[in-house]
């Protein structure tokens, strides 16, 4: 059985304090969406940047949700960088349709655009109960 | 912290725009009626103030329930690496009671500074991790 998938999702920024919508689509041989992260090219891209996210008709992210919060600095372990979603909290993948915008922080200094912010999904089956990573 | 069925997470933000040094801004705002309970809170600085990590940007209070509960007393810090190791919201874990109030004050300790001693402006967010019904 198909246990677990890192889906991705990226965006192309071409200038600074750009707005992109985006919209996706889940894997559909995945159950389940148990967490995200946000990675960017340059860590300072993060200041400012927000993220909305609907997944499935449902708000997962609201308006003004910073980028930051979904990431980690490079001593974290690319496995820990992860949000994960609450233990028993379920976000249906089989297919979901994402919505999504992306608004760059107008950060500047070193910042070469355009760039590709990447979202990472970490899709699950099985019982959530096996999961020692939470 | 467990969702029971119909609750769902929800992410609540109060942005607070600083615009004058030493300013205080209080803060009063109804808090969408289906939230049941406040998990945690969290503060985040917008933008790239300066070059130098603040420890003591500024001063939070914030009170829950129109007043009736004081959870949360913190120092607002900036620091000058957008990314942590981790992001973890401080606990809090008070249940909310439906259409009354967040209140509260941000106070700017007069950190945010030039090079010339010329206050710049900032923004930032304080974000409630809550659990609402579906």
């Amino acid at each position: 059985m198909k246990l677990t998938k890192y889906q991705l999702i990226k965006i192309k920024v071409n200038t600074a304090g750009e707005t992109v919508k985006f919209t996706a689509d889940t894997d559909k041989l995945y159950e389940r969406i148990d967490g995200m992260f946000v990675s960017l090219p340059k860590d300072d891209s993060h200041f400012g940047t927000t993220l909305e996210l609907r997944i499935a008709d449902q708000e997962i992210l609201p308006e003004g949700f910073e980028t930051k919060l979904l990431a980690c600095n490079q001593s974290t372990s690319p496995n820990e960088r992860f949000f994960h979603f609450d233990h028993d909290e379920r976000i249906e993948a089989k297919g979901s349709h994402i919505e999504g915008r992306y608004t760059d922080g107008g950060f500047v200094a070193g910042i070469t655009f355009p760039y590709q912010a990447i979202i990472y999904l970490k899709l699950k089956n099985g019982n959530e109960n096996n999961d020692t990573q939470k | 912290m467990t969702l029971k069925s119909k609750e769902i997470r929800r992410f609540v933000i109060l942005p607070v725009d600083v615009t004058e040094d030493g300013q205080i801004i209080h803060l009063d705002r109804k808090l969408p009626a289906h939230l049941l309970r406040c998990k945690g809170i969290i503060l985040s600085v917008k933008n790239c103030i300066c070059t130098n990590d603040i420890p003591h940007l500024g001063e939070v209070s914030v009170l829950l329930n129109s007043w009736q509960l004081h959870p949360f007393h913190h120092m607002v810090g900036f620091k000058r690496e957008p990314l942590s190791k981790k992001n973890s919201f401080v606990e809090i874990n008070e249940k909310l009671i439906p259409n009354f109030t967040v209140n509260g004050f941000y106070r700017d300790l007069e950190q945010s500074k030039d090079h010339e001693g010329k206050f710049i402006p900032y923004s930032l967010n304080i974000y409630f991790d809550c659990l609402a019904s579906e």
